[in-house]
This record gives C-alpha cells, sequence and structure tokens, in this order.
C-alpha cells in the first residue's frame, strides 16, 4: 500500500511532542494536526457560480414542510414521489440524481439558510455583495478571495509572476474575471478559455505612461499583456502534461469547464482557486414545465449543475487528486418562498449553499426552512448562516489562516462552521453535528406590542438574538452576549416593530435556530 | 438655464487633426481618414451639427439565404412578414438581424446615431427573444431615442412587446402582480438605486414603491408574436380585465404621491412620477459620462460636470441630446488626459482593424452578411453579444465598478483580439477559394502623405490608429519592424520598385509582408486598445 505525503508527515508528527499545544476546546484535533503538517499551498477551491438567483426550496426540498409548500407554491410544487430523500427533513431536486449518489459517500455537505443581514434584491448589488463578501451596507471594491489573496501576495501585480510565483494564483473559465478575485491593487485570476491553448501576445516596445487618466489605463493594459502572456506559458506548459481521465458529457457547459479545471490541476498548476460559471437561475417564468413540475427549465439546469460536480469529482478521484480539491455552490440569493403565475419564482433571500469533495464534512448543518401557509407574497427564505461564516470556514480550515485574520478580512462576529472535516482519515462524520440541545420559541404569535422569546442553552456560551423582516431586513439585534448555561427567556418591546412577518433568529457558535412570527 | 460651470465652458482651442481624431473616435464608429478630413473641413461647430443630426435610414435586414420563405423573396426584407405554418422561418430572419445589427455599427457614417443605439441596447439590456420582428422594431424605438426626450422613450420601452416579454410585464396581472419590470425601470433605465438607508429602502424609492409600479403597470399583454397572419403585427395592448385600478400609494421618496386608476395611460403617469424627482437625471448624466469621456467619477467631476449636465437635462424636459452636446462641446471633454482613456470593447477594435484599415462591406447581399456574421462571431467570444446583453444591467464593462471598460481586457480577450488582428490583417475572411475579405494595407498606405519615406509612413499610421503619439523609442522598434536593422533609404528603394512596378508578384509581396508585419505590430500594442 502506497502511503501519500500527508499520511506520511501525519504519522511522522503522532511522535512528535505535542504538550505544549493547547488544543481549542470543541475544535477537531485534525485540524491542528492539517494546519500545521500539510501543505495548504497544494489546497484548491473550485466556486461554482450559479447567476441570476437559484431557487433553493426547489433544490433543497424540506419534506418536513412539504404540504405548506404544496399549499404556497402549487404550480411549481416538485412530485413528492419523485424526491430524492435525504432523510426526514430533507429532500433533493429529482434532477440531482449525481449529487445524491456523492451524498451517500459522504461527499456533500449542505448548510441551510445562507444569506446575509439586510438582503438587497438586485442582481447586480447582490452578486456585488457576495463576490467581495462585503456587510450589505457597504461597498467592497475588492473580493473576498482577493483579499485573502493580498496577505499572501503583497503589492500585487508588481513584481508577479517571478522565478517562485510562475503561476496565476487564480483562473476563471471563461472571458470575464471573476469578481471574487479583485484584489488592492489588481485582480488575482487569469481568464482561461482552452488552457491547452493560449495564444501568446505581441509585448510592443516601452514607452513612459504619463500620470493621469490616459496613463493609468495605458499602464492596466500594458500589465494585462504581459502578466497573460507569462502565466499563458505556464498554463499552457503545465496542461500539456496533465490529463482528464472521466467522460465528460459533451453537451454539459459546466462539465467542460470543470474538465479545463482538471486538466490544470492534474497538470500540477499551483493555482488556489479556480472559478467557472453556470447562468439561467433567474427563473421569474417558466422554471417548471406547467403539469410537469419535475421538467422544465430548472430541472435541466440542475441536471447539468449534479452530472458536472459528478463528473469531476470521479476525475480528482481517479486521478489521486481528490483529497486537495473542494468545490462550493453560490448564487446571489434564493427565490421567493410563495411563487408567480408565470409558473416561476421571484427574487428571495437565503438559500442553501452545497460544498462538495473528499474533504467536506458530510450532512446538512442547519434546519429546513419553515414555510408558513399564509407566507407573505414578499417572504423569502430566512437567513441562518451569514455567507461570510462559510466563506471564512474555508479561509481559515482549508486555506489555514487564523481566525483573527479571517474577521478581519470578512467581518468581526465570524463563527466558524463546521463544514470541512480532517482530511487524511477515512472517518466520515455524517451525524451528531446538528443535534445540539439549542431551543428557540417566541409567544404569542401572532403579537403585538410585546414579545416572549425562550430559548434554552446546552452549555454557556456566547449568543446572538436578532429580528428581521419580511424582505430579510435586519429589524434589530437583541443582544450579542454571554450567557449561562441553561432555560433563557427574554421580553421584547416589539411596539416600534414593523407589521407582517417577523423571524427571529439566534446564535450560538455554529448552531443557528429561526423561529417565524407574525406582527398585527 | 443654468450658468455652466467652469469646466463644462465650450471648448476654444484649435480643432485640427486630433480633435477630429478623438471627438470621432467617442462617436463614431471605424474612424476613417476621410471622415477626419471632412470634420476638420466643417469646423468644431459644423461637425457637432452634422453627428447629431438624424441619420439617413439604414435599409431594414433582408432574407439573404433562405430559400423557402413564400413571402420573403431572397434580397427582401422580412420586418412585416408573417410566420409561415410548417416552416421555421424565424431562424433565418434571427441571423439576418443578428447581422444587420453588427452592419449599423460597421456603416456608423458621420452620426452618433449608431453609437447612442448601442448606448440604449446596453441601457435597457433587453436581449433577442422569441420573434425577429418585434426585436427589429425595438431597435428601431431605441434608434429614436437619441432625438427624443427621455421620459417618452422610457414610455415606448415600457409598453414595447419585446421589452413585455423580457421582463414578464406581460405576466403582470392584477391578480399577481410580477415586479421584474417596475424594479428594473427604476433601479437601472431611470434614477438608479440610492444608498441602503432602511429596510427595502433605496433612497430614490423603496421596495414598496417598487411593489406599487408593479400595480400601476399591471394589464400590458402582447399578441400575435410568431403570427402566421400578415395582418396580424406582433404588438402590445391593454387588457382592462388585467389592470389593477386601486390607487396606489408611493413612500416619501416620491413625496407619498399617489396613482389613481388611470387605465392605459397609468404607464405614462408612472413614468412621469420618476421624472419628477429633483435628481432623476443624475444617474442618466453619470452613464452618459461614461459612455464619452472616462469611468471614473469623483468628487470634483460629480460637482463640477454631472450636476450642471444634469440640471440642464432636468430643465429641458430630459431632451437626450442637450447633456450629449454640452459634453462634447465642453473644454474638458479635449482635455489630453481624457485621450486614450476608455479600454476599447470587441466591437470597436474589430471595426478599427476592418472598417478602420479601409475593408469596406461587399456589395452583394450574400457576401455583406455573410462577412459580417463573421464578425459577429469575432466579438461575441469576447463576451459581447450585440442582441444578447448578458443581463438587464447590459455589458459588465459599462456598469461594474471599480474598473468598467478594463473589465473588456483580460488574458483571454486579448487571445481573440491578437487572433482578431491577425485574421484582419493577414488571413482575411475566407468566404471561399477565390473570395477572401481582408484591408488591403498596400492600398491604404498609397493613400498616405509620403508613404515612401519610412518615417513619414509610421507617424501617419500612427496618428490614424492610435490616440496617442508614441515614445522614440517605440517609433524605433515600429521601424525595426518594417527594415529590421537596414537604413531607411532601403524602405524608400523597395516601395518605390513596387510602385513602379506594381503588377511584379513578388516586389507586391515583399512589400505588403513589410506592412501587414507594421500593422499588426502596431495593431498589438497596448496604445491600440485605447481610444
Amino acid at each position: 500500500m502506497s502511503i501519500n505525503r500527508r499520511q506520511f508527515l501525519a504519522t511522522t508528527a503522532a511522535a512528535l511532542p505535542l504538550a505544549t499545544t493547547k488544543l481549542p476546546f470543541g475544535f477537531p484535533t485534525g485540524k491542528l494536526f492539517d494546519a500545521l503538517l500539510a501543505d495548504p499551498s497544494d489546497r484548491v477551491l473550485v466556486l461554482i457560480n450559479l447567476t441570476g438567483g437559484n431557487d433553493g426550496l426547489n433544490t433543497v426540498v424540506p419534506l418536513d414542510q412539504f404540504d405548506n409548500l404544496a399549499a404556497v407554491r402549487s404550480n411549481i410544487l416538485l412530485p413528492k414521489n419523485r424526491l430524492l430523500r435525504l432523510d426526514d427533513r430533507t429532500a433533493l431536486h429529482p434532477s440531482l440524481t449525481s449529487v445524491r449518489g456523492l451524498w451517500d459517500e459522504g461527499k456533500v455537505s449542505i448548510v441551510q439558510g445562507v444569506g446575509y443581514r439586510d438582503q438587497n434584491r438586485s442582481h447586480f448589488r447582490s452578486s456585488d455583495i457576495w463576490n467581495t463578501g462585503s456587510d450589505s451596507r457597504e461597498v467592497s471594491r475588492t473580493g473576498w478571495m482577493g483579499r485573502y489573496f493580498d496577505t499572501i501576495y503583497p503589492g500585487f501585480p508588481e513584481g508577479y509572476p517571478n522565478a517562485v510565483d510562475t503561476d496565476p494564483v487564480a483562473v476563471t473559465i471563461g472571458t470575464v474575471a471573476s469578481e471574487t478575485c479583485q484584489g488592492l491593487l489588481g485582480s488575482f485570476t487569469l481568464t482561461v478559455s482552452n488552457p491547452l491553448s493560449m495564444t501568446s501576445l505581441l509585448e510592443g516596445a516601452g514607452g513612459s505612461s504619463p500620470d493621469n487618466e490616459h496613463g493609468s489605463e495605458l499602464d492596466f493594459v500594458r500589465t494585462t499583456i504581459a502578466q497573460a502572456n507569462s502565466y499563458g506559458r505556464a498554463v499552457q506548459t503545465k496542461s500539456l502534461t496533465g490529463k482528464t481521465v472521466a467522460d465528460y458529457p459533451s453537451g454539459n457547459k459546466l462539465a467542460q469547464q470543470l474538465r479545463s479545471v482538471v486538466q490544470m490541476i492534474s497538470g500540477g498548476l499551483r493555482t488556489k482557486a479556480y472559478i467557472v460559471n453556470l447562468g439561467g437561475f433567474d427563473t421569474h417564468a417558466n422554471q417548471v414545465e406547467a403539469g410537469n413540475t419535475h421538467e422544465g427549465n430548472h430541472a435541466e439546469l440542475l441536471a447539468t449543475l449534479s452530472d458536472a460536480i459528478a463528473v469531476f469529482l470521479e476525475d480528482l478521484k481517479k486521478q489521486g487528486l481528490a483529497e486537495r480539491v473542494i468545490g462550493m455552490t453560490y448564487s446571489e440569493f434564493g427565490r421567493r418562498i410563495r411563487s408567480n403565475d408565470a409558473t416561476g419564482t421571484d427574487h428571495g433571500s437565503a438559500a442553501p449553499l452545497v460544498l462538495f469533495g473528499e474533504c467536506v464534512r458530510a450532512g446538512t448543518l442547519g434546519q429546513s426552512p419553515e414555510i408558513a401557509r399564509d407566507v407573505d407574497v414578499q417572504e423569502g427564505v430566512a437567513m441562518q448562516y451569514d455567507f461570510r461564516d462559510v466563506y471564512g470556514s474555508i479561509l481559515e480550515d482549508w486555506f489555514g489562516l487564523p481566525a483573527a485574520a479571517v474577521r478581519e478580512l470578512l467581518h468581526n462576529g465570524y463563527h466558524r462552521l463546521p463544514i470541512l472535516r480532517e482530511c487524511n482519515t477515512s472517518v466520515s462524520d455524517v451525524s451528531g453535528r446538528d443535534a445540539d440541545a439549542l431551543t428557540l420559541a417566541a409567544y404569542p404569535s401572532p403579537f403585538t406590542e410585546r414579545l416572549t422569546v425562550n430559548f434554552s442553552l446546552a452549555r454557556a456560551a456566547r449568543v446572538i438574538l436578532e429580528a428581521y423582516d419580511v424582505q430579510g431586513a435586519c429589524i434589530e439585534r437583541l443582544f450579542d452576549r454571554r450567557l449561562p448555561m441553561g432555560e433563557q427567556q427574554v421580553s421584547i418591546n416589539t411596539s416600534a416593530y414593523p407589521a407582517g412577518v417577523v423571524t427571529f433568529r439566534l446564535q450560538e457558535s455554529d448552531s443557528v435556530r429561526v423561529v417565524r412570527t407574525v406582527k398585527l | 438655464m443654468a450658468t455652466t460651470s467652469a469646466a463644462l465652458q465650450p471648448y476654444e482651442g484649435p480643432f485640427g487633426k486630433n480633435e477630429a481624431y478623438h471627438l470621432l473616435r467617442r462617436t463614431t464608429y471605424g474612424v476613417t481618414p476621410s471622415r477626419v478630413a471632412e470634420a476638420v473641413r466643417l469646423g468644431f461647430g459644423g461637425t457637432l451639427n452634422k453627428l447629431l443630426r438624424p441619420d439617413a435610414t439604414i435599409a431594414p435586414p433582408v432574407n439573404y439565404e433562405n430559400a423557402e420563405d413564400p413571402n420573403v423573396p431572397h434580397g427582401k426584407t422580412w420586418i412585416r412578414a408573417p410566420y409561415v405554418a410548417g416552416l421555421k422561418v424565424n431562424n433565418y430572419r434571427a441571423t439576418s438581424l443578428r447581422n444587420w445589427l453588427f452592419g449599423n455599427f460597421y456603416e456608423s457614417g458621420f452620426s452618433l446615431e449608431r453609437r447612442m443605439l448601442l448606448f440604449f441596447i446596453n441601457h435597457f439590456g433587453a436581449r433577442y427573444m422569441d420573434d425577429a420582428r418585434p426585436v427589429y422594431n425595438y431597435y428601431e424605438t431605441l434608434r429614436g431615442g437619441m432625438y427624443s426626450k427621455l421620459p417618452y422613450l422610457v414610455k415606448r420601452v415600457t409598453v414595447d412587446p419585446l421589452m413585455l416579454m423580457f421582463l414578464n410585464g406581460r405576466d403582470n396581472r392584477a391578480k399577481s402582480p410580477n415586479e421584474n419590470y417596475a424594479r428594473e425601470l427604476l433601479e437601472l433605465f431611470t434614477i438608479g438605486k440610492g444608498p441602503q438607508i432602511g429596510s427595502g429602502n433605496y433612497t430614490h424609492y423603496t421596495e414598496d414603491d417598487v411593489r406599487a409600479f408593479a400595480r400601476a403597470l399591471t394589464g400590458w399583454k402582447t399578441r400575435y408574436i410568431g403570427s402566421e397572419d400578415a395582418t396580424q403585427q406582433p404588438e402590445s395592448y391593454f387588457s382592462p380585465a388585467h389592470h389593477d385600478t386601486t390607487t396606489k400609494t408611493l413612500s416619501a421618496a416620491f413625496g407619498r404621491a399617489s396613482i389613481p386608476d388611470a387605465g392605459d395611460r397609468e404607464y405614462a403617469a408612472v413614468v412621469d412620477l420618476i421624472f419628477a424627482q429633483e435628481h432623476a437625471g443624475d444617474y442618466f448624466c453619470r452613464k452618459l459620462y461614461r459612455w464619452f469621456v472616462y469611468h471614473q467619477i469623483d468628487e470634483t467631476i460629480e460637482r463640477d460636470i454631472i450636476q450642471p449636465l444634469a440640471q440642464a437635462f432636468r430643465e429641458s424636459g430630459y431632451t437626450v441630446s442637450v447633456p450629449i452636446l454640452m459634453l462634447l462641446r465642453s473644454e474638458h471633454f479635449y482635455e489630453e488626459r481624457f485621450r486614450g482613456a476608455i479600454v476599447k470593447s470587441p466591437l470597436e477594435e474589430t471595426l478599427d482593424l476592418t472598417v478602420g484599415l479601409g475593408l469596406t462591406l461587399p456589395e452583394e447581399v450574400e457576401g455583406k452578411y455573410w462577412l459580417l456574421q463573421k464578425l459577429n462571431y469575432t466579438v461575441q467570444e469576447q463576451d459581447m453579444r450585440l442582441n444578447d446583453p448578458p443581463s438587464v444591467a447590459g455589458y459588465k464593462p459599462y456598469h461594474q465598478a471599480p474598473y468598467y471598460n478594463r473589465m473588456w481586457i483580460n488574458s483571454t480577450s486579448l487571445q481573440y483580439r491578437t487572433r482578431a488582428a491577425r485574421s484582419g490583417i493577414y488571413t482575411g475572411y475566407r468566404r471561399s477559394e477565390d473570395t477572401i475579405y481582408k484591408a488591403d494595407i498596400l492600398k491604404l498606405v498609397a493613400t498616405f502623405d509620403n508613404p515612401a519615406d519610412p518615417n513619414d509612413l509610421i507617424a501617419e499610421l500612427v496618428e490614424r490608429t492610435l490616440p496617442v503619439s508614441l515614445s522614440t523609442e517605440q517609433l524605433t522598434a515600429l521601424k525595426n519592424v518594417l527594415i529590421p536593422g537596414l537604413p531607411d533609404f532601403e524602405w524608400t528603394v523597395e516601395y518605390n520598385k513596387h510602385l513602379d512596378d506594381p503588377d511584379d508578384g513578388d516586389l507586391r509581396k515583399a512589400v505588403s509582408k513589410r506592412l501587414n508585419d507594421l500593422v499588426f505590430t502596431v495593431a498589438s500594442s497596448a496604445e491600440f486598445r485605447l481610444y
């Protein structure tokens, strides 16, 4: 039996004295081993951007809410008998058969209700928020990955590529650079349409560039040309030594993009992030085929996504690369709970997010979204997890960034989420993570001037309680403080709350509870 | 009328070739020396007048390849021809329309109209859908945009059949409002989004306003899309039964105005209410500024340029040409720092590599549309589908901060641009063994003042193709491409030999190759990507 590098290091490390290292409470010890021993530079993140706003409720279907779903989105409701059941509470869209297979193999992690405070329902603004990883009320000019890369390659693009860093830091497949990789001074991503055939560009004789508007554009073009050539040579040379060994369906646009990614990883390119794109999720109309709801535009998109992920992981596995790569889907928002009359759905709020690969912690994190029968026409799925906590957990657990740095790059209130696992053992940790004793209730419902919230804590912990309105905007943060173990009761003056749906969100570390009420 | 700010005061400097090139590159496509000569002859005022005058109507798109459509003979237009049962006649029409649209820009002439046509295609973001006829009609509506008042154009677009399809306006019914159009109307087509200052409150409007406007716009439908009856042209119509007749109340952003039921005129009231806002013109003027001058708008530009433009725009009843003319005749526009400060779009670069190098469209209709199709592919692979903007916000480089136009340029698009330069200069677009469409560089150079002198030749080539002058070092490098390591007179000798015996194929090839290399080098420069 062959032993790979990381296993070798792990074995050796076991013999090293660890007594001086204090293990942080509640964190899997394996993470520490990884951080100490694995070379984080060989780890790859693949982002799949589902543009348009994916309908999360028809992707990961809350089985425990099915009757209510039937009441509020009957014209697009998926037939229950065709759903791919994950557990008592959750099932997948019938098109996601390949993902269902991966779920059985423990390679899929689903995070429920991912979104942000103060939902913005514009595609453009919301995409910007997701790409930059910013607070929804501030405009950031850098991408969330770009800020991370700036900590490793300060001053980029000045001085890059060079003798040590020969390869592009990130690659976007296609012709438009992903904004996730925008750094302070330039974009970290090379765009590649075919890694095996990169045309080299003529680099003209220099000339000075004036210190004005023209000069700054000129410098930009010159730098891009020089970098494109240098990085392009690296991409092509290495990709030519790489290979793909799985059978990629030719009609699957996303699979073809992921094939290029495998070609590059397999060729030894030391690129940390690849961004691919699947568009068409803005399903205001004809999301499903009328009367045949498991077919239609959304079904085709999900089949494309599912098959692409499966063939991608299969190829990586066959080439022994699977433990180096994780993937994540993201979309600018979920859609409304109530469907519209055009067999479609309008812009909503939070949605499930899927991570995949050998190293994800399999299972679902979070609750099924609560669907009320009297759901407001404006109502989207309530947020459970801040999207920046997903990003942050990837930066911390996958790229080895200290939590303090994550807070600085993303947000102060960062909570690490258990979405990745220690990756060089065969232990598959699929259960038990959502079995916390955290509970939350609010009464009376509906309420008027006052409302009482009850919750219980299984341990003394720091807890956040927030109230949200129907559009996903935060009405107020009631508290963020440390509380003792046991039953807690809070009485809230709600006279200033807007009438309509109000959602309370309680977070304790990575556990979140959401409860929906109505103010009269 | 408001007093013009210092920055917007009219340009009073000389109007020579340099200024004419700058102005024409920003207002027309594929600038040729003859157009520049005409501008210099007309002078500053005459040139602006000519640019803003309505263009001669372009011939409508024709059937150039389909033999089956019984209603549309070869070479005739299909824009009002019905569908035919059992035949897929719309396929050839869609292709014809796409290529015709490219032709609008290829033959842009001495007029701002075509550049503003693309401005509005980008501004309203609707993509090709279903039936080519309403799409053609939509383009013609947009073409009229630069000669009209913006509220009028927005009203036309609001009930345009293509727009009703594109943003689900036809699904917007009293019983189930669809807010897709109302949202983009506010966010992208008129006042734009301000800072989010509260739950669902974007300063200029709120989520409740979106819903109120959506309800006011209910009842509009489309019919005869794909109709097989020539008397039933695709159109929009108002269906009172689907219209929400309740009174809609708006937020404080609109002074808490209410919209009483006004049936099929209610959409006009919606547009008028939007333009009644104090700063309704700001967003549009910023867009114009980015389109014509530079992408970055700092506080000074906002105060000294945008605000005066927007005020004049408002006072003119939002006449589109008013802020445009103010910009184009301003001192600001001609400042040295803005020359060569916009990254070319794929369309602009492709046209500079074809019509800009003297390649005119073939006369015969198949050849013309064939070439336009090839050029469409060229820009499409660089992410610019002319009849299919990537989203309702248009092309990203025209709206995405912080880099705007720079987003056209990246490692992939540069490779495609390099290939397009090869096609334009070396290989041409090969339709058949004997028919190759390609710029004739030798012929182009023959029109120069003194092509036999390598220094004059290069100087004129630079003037015609680049927005700025080059350094001595760069000019030397270019000469080294033309005559590597040889004294200047060697070029004069070679070129004159060719002129003496133009039929000598070997001589011609030798001179031609050097010229092609020279032009290709210029077209590969960073400066060529700017205008």
